[in-house]
């Protein structure tokens, strides 16, 4: 029960983060997009998939010990 | 501005460390923090004015340590009573003749604060064997694991022996924790395996009620029952049921049972075998499906190769058949990877596994999008080549690696196979062949020519020669009589003999050694620690990396180095995407995490091999920097016992005449000074008749009448007393006491015959091991309770550079001490319980196997033959060993500096394809072990060379 709080906070924790990387990764890929013709919109959207996953990851493996410290 | 040290307990890792002390320092007023992990300490400098101690010990607390107040702390052990043996835990009473000395032992294992809580004999140790870690990641994992469970005072975890030993206390957590704990974290634990002697069985339905009736119980894995053997083999789950749960059920339904000990590695060989048997299917699989899609992928740019079948390439290139080909990768020899990634991020754990299924997950699912969707311009092309041979090269990189581990442990092997299956024992005076389990203590065993002996024992009729070179190195055979002590495993030569057994199943010395170098292996050696931290945060790293890489490629690189134009990939987040895969792939730290404890299992292997039993990476890595070595005299560089040296005769008597007289009053003697001349004489062959009237005055001599004729034998003195004059021989005893000898005059009927001397001869190899020590420039130091004539000529005899004369045995660990505060690092080299202190006290102790076990118990290497040379052998295996530990740390982290970049492509347009970076990282371990396998060749030069 305890292990399942923690890997929900972590889980929330990490999303936050990746959502945020994400989004960020949105909006300068879209800026790049309408700039130029080479970036398209799928790249920006699997782009994005893929900074949020491997941001998700990130987040899964340092917010633990984050949330360790700051208990 | 103050300074405090303060106890803490519950730091079991580097992480708790950086915990502690970043939590100190975080603190308003703290000045300095320094973190001992090993004595459990943190010194503090703060400012008194700004904030109290109280507040600094309720910082600890709250980060989840416990600060031990100063009367909680625990009494350093001493030998006075109570004695800690090696492993720091268990202690038992030691008959110490040192009483004052109260060294701490320097192990890595030396008793944590907690001892306290957990006073010694209190606290539980258990040794899991754990299947599925590939890397140090996974050892931190499961480390950290465990170590964030109440109650574990240790957790300590090694790759290569895959074992994770753990020392807790039984009041608050046990092993069906740890067992939950390890496989919740993604890895498997081998369960523990004990065989039964049954009785009572009758009949096959017999073995079918016990088989069902053990079945049954909760915790029991597997059960097999033999009605011919009468034997049990129960596999279960320690954490769930104990033997003794196991044996009362199989009395509770009916029959007899009670456990056989023994040395039993076959399971864990199994499960090896299993793992190389399992890798090996994955890479035969992920080799069939993967070639097919790779040759696919690459189209036109192979097509002259396979233009031999007409329409092949359009088969293979179909994006169909790549895609079914590919999931059937990733779903079979992949899927290890997603699941140990998985399970391991459940638990924030991050494995290569992470790094494995993050960079071919990406490459299939981007691959699997572009076959069903419309991704556009520049998504033609498809990377299922790219995400499978990842698979295949990774899979042979974990084979190859299985394959390598299993040759670190044949040290192992080579002991378990020396031990005998049967023995032969007489019963009812006739001769049995029983299976050696069945050997009892005080069993009389008999052995025949070309025979291994089963077990230990004492002759009791006949003699032979033994071949004990298995255990100890020596390759001439050992003369056996009746009384000499035999251990199983050797080998007879020559006649037959009966001895009775004395030390069966784990008590035999090849059992206790197998214990022990199995103990070694799983033991760390100190910069394997920094290994592992290393490795544990590397691949967080490596994930961060590659999402600021991908980032990087994707707005700058892309078109920076007009990829489309130079590569041919029009999408920009393929381009990133490929990059991004390549980082994650290539900076795998595993061959980071084999390169110590491979290279430690084969050194702690190659020194059982030969005799030196070294207890731990630790020893191994202190041996290489000794700068000085501490002798004891008595037994470990003389052979401890007196013999006849010098016979000089005066007056015109034969050298025979003096000693036939010298030997018959002292013939019946106890005194060792007595027995030497005795032996001596009939060594010669000297017939010795009996005296009369025998009289020891003591201190001077012994008077005897022989043939009517008053004999005398004594000191200067004794002769003096009796009127006569010892002048005209004084020179020839001078020399000889100047040599360290014991030298007597002999005098019949009030003339002196002569002089006859006894000494303490020196061991066969003490000189050269010594002279091959200072030729490594080591300075040798004797130490001994004689006066400073004997032991300086002792010394020179040796050659030994400095003396510690009339050291008295409770005062040998202070000298020891003394030499390391002069900067030494020593190594102390002793046989008898005296020398315990000091054994424990130098920075290595050195025990001989022909010594007492209390000495052997405190030493860290221990060498089985009464060779010293092995002194010499066990510090250039040391160094060598080191030696590779550092060579496999360079390579390892050499691949990842090197790597990394390449991945990155900060090497401008040179760009490494993710599939070769899957074959750089396998061959990285690959390398990095065979590298530490080559230590197996080392010859040990020093024997060799006599």
């Amino acid at each position: 029960m305890i292990m399942a709080v923690q890997f929900a906070r972590t889980l929330g924790f990490s999303s936050v983060t990746a959502l945020a990387v994400g989004a960020l990764f949105y909006v300068l890929s879209a800026g790049k997009s309408a700039a130029l013709a080479a970036y398209t919109v799928n790249d920006t959207y699997l782009g994005t998939v893929f900074v949020l996953l491997l941001a998700l990851i990130i987040g899964l493996a340092v917010w633990p010990g984050v949330l360790e410290k700051k208990r | 501005m103050e300074d405090v040290r303060i106890k803490v307990e519950g730091m079991t890792c580097q992480h708790c460390q950086m915990r502690v002390h970043d939590t100190i320092a975080a603190l308003d007023g703290v000045t300095m923090v320094n973190v001992d992990i090993e004595a459990g300490e943190v010194v503090v400098s703060y400012d008194s004015s700004m904030i109290d101690i109280e507040e600094i010990k309720q910082a600890v607390r709250d980060a989840d340590y416990q600060v031990v107040e100063e009367e909680e702390t625990c009494p350093v052990p001493t030998l006075d009573g109570v004695k800690l043996m090696t492993e720091g835990i268990a202690s038992k009473p030691v008959e110490a003749e040192a009483k004052d000395e109260a060294p701490r032992p320097k192990t890595a294992q030396s008793p944590p604060p907690k001892t306290e809580l957990f006073p010694p004999g209190r606290t539980g140790k258990t040794t899991i064997s754990v299947t599925g870690m590939t890397c140090a990641s996974c050892v931190q994992n499961i480390e950290k694991g465990l170590g964030t469970l109440p109650g574990v005072i240790k957790a300590v975890v090694n790759l290569t022996t895959e074992k994770a030993v753990v020392e807790y206390d039984p009041a608050q957590v046990g092993p069906e924790q740890f067992t939950k704990t390890i496989t919740d974290l993604g890895y498997g634990v081998v369960g523990e395996s004990v065989t039964l002697h049954i009785t009572g069985m009758t009949c096959a339905s017999c073995v079918q009620n016990i088989e069902r009736g053990l079945g049954k119980l909760d915790g029991v894995l597997k059960v097999s029952v033999n009605l011919t053997t009468e034997k049990g083999t129960v596999e279960f789950d320690p954490g769930r049921i104990t033997v003794q749960d196991i044996i009362k059920a199989v009395t509770d339904i009916g029959y007899g049972a009670e456990e056989i000990k023994g040395v039993d590695v076959d399971r864990e060989r199994e499960a090896r075998e299993k793992e190389i048997l399992s890798q090996k299917r994955n890479l035969i699989l992920a080799l069939i499906l993967a070639v097919p899609v790779s040759v696919g992928e690459m189209g036109q740019n192979i097509a002259p190769l396979v233009n031999a079948i007409p329409g092949i390439m359009g088969f293979l290139g179909n994006d169909y058949f790549q895609f079914i080909f590919a999931t059937l990768v990733m779903l079979l020899p992949g899927r290890q990877f997603f699941t140990g990634a998985y399970k391991g991020l459940k638990h924030g754990a991050t494995d290569m596994n992470l790094l494995i299924a993050a960079g071919t997950g990406s490459a299939y699912l981007i691959s699997t999008a572009s076959v069903f969707l419309d991704l556009g311009a520049g998504f033609e092309h498809k990377y299922f080549g790219t995400a499978v041979m990842l698979i295949a090269f990774i899979v042979l990189g974990r084979y190859l690696e299985a394959n390598s581990r299993g040759k670190t442990s044949e040290a192992i092997k080579k002991l378990m196979g020396l031990q005998a299956r049967t023995a032969r024992i007489v019963v009812d005076k006739t001769e049995r062949e029983v299976p050696i389990e069945d050997v009892k203590p005080g069993d009389i065993v008999v052995v025949r020519p070309g025979e291994k002996l089963p077990v230990d024992g004492t002759v009791i009729e006949g003699r032979s020669a033994l071949d004990e070179s298995m255990l100890t190195g020596e390759s001439i055979p050992v003369e056996k009589n009746v009384g000499d002590e035999v251990i199983g495993a050797t080998i007879n030569k020559t006649g037959s003999f009966k001895y009775r057994a004395t030390r069966v199943g784990a008590d035999t010395a090849l059992a206790q050694i197998i214990k022990l170098v199995e103990d070694a292996q799983t033991s760390k050696a100190p910069i394997q620690r920094i290994a592992d931290i290393v490795a544990g945060h590397f691949i967080v790293t490596v994930m961060s990396i590659a999402l600021v890489a991908f980032f990087y490629w994707y707005f700058i690189g892309f078109e920076r180095l007009d990829i489309e134009t130079n590569y041919g990939i029009a999408s920009p987040f393929l381009a990133a995407l490929l990059i991004a895969i390549t980082v994650l792939v290539i900076a795998c730290p595993c061959a980071v995490g084999l390169a110590t404890p491979i290279a430690v299992m084969v050194g702690t292997g190659k020194g059982a091999e030969n005799g030196i039993l070294i207890k731990g990476g630790e020893a191994l890595e202190t041996a290489q920097k000794l700068d000085t070595i501490v002798f004891d005299k008595t037994g470990t560089l003389t052979r401890g016992e007196p013999q006849l040296t010098d016979v000089v005769p005066a007056g015109g008597v034969s050298e025979d005449t003096v000693l036939m007289l010298a030997a018959v009053a002292e013939k019946g003697s106890e005194h060792p000074l007595g027995e030497a001349i005795v032996k001596g004489a009939a060594a010669r062959g000297i017939d010795i008749p009996n005296g009369q009237d025998f009289n020891a005055i003591a201190g001077h001599g012994v008077q005897v009448t022989y043939e009517g004729s008053r004999v005398l034998l004594g000191t200067r003195k004794f002769m003096t007393d009796n009127g006569m004059d010892p002048a005209p021989l004084n020179n020839s005893m001078e020399a000889m006491e100047n040599d360290g000898k014991t030298a007597m005059l002999i005098a019949k009927d009030n003339e002196i015959m002569g002089v006859i001397a006894v000494a303490d001869t020196l061991k066969e190899h003490s000189a050269e091991a010594v002279e091959y020590l200072q030729e490594m420039g080591i300075t040798t130091v004797m130490i001994t309770g004689d006066n400073r004539l004997t032991a300086e000529a002792i010394a020179r005899q040796v050659g030994i550079d400095r003396v510690l004369a009339e050291v008295l045995p409770q005062d040998k660990a202070a000298e020891v001490k003394k030499l390391q505060a002069e900067g030494a690092k020593v190594a102390m080299v002793g046989d008898g319980i005296n020398d315990a202190p000091a054994l424990m006290q130098a920075d290595i102790g050195i025990a001989l196997g022909s010594g007492t076990d209390v000495a052997m118990e405190s030493a860290q290497i221990v060498l089985i033959k009464d060779d010293l040379r092995d002194v010499v052998s066990s510090i250039e295996l040391s160094k060598r060993t080191m030696g590779k530990i550092k060579q496999g740390l360079f390579w390892a982290f050499a691949y990842n500096t090197a790597g990394i970049p390449l991945a990155l492509g900060v090497f401008g347009p040179y760009l490494i394809a993710p599939a070769l970076a899957a074959l750089f990282m396998a061959m990285s371990s690959v390398s990095v072990t065979a590298n530490a396998l080559l230590l197996k060749r080392f010859k040990l030069k020093r024997q060799e060379a006599v």
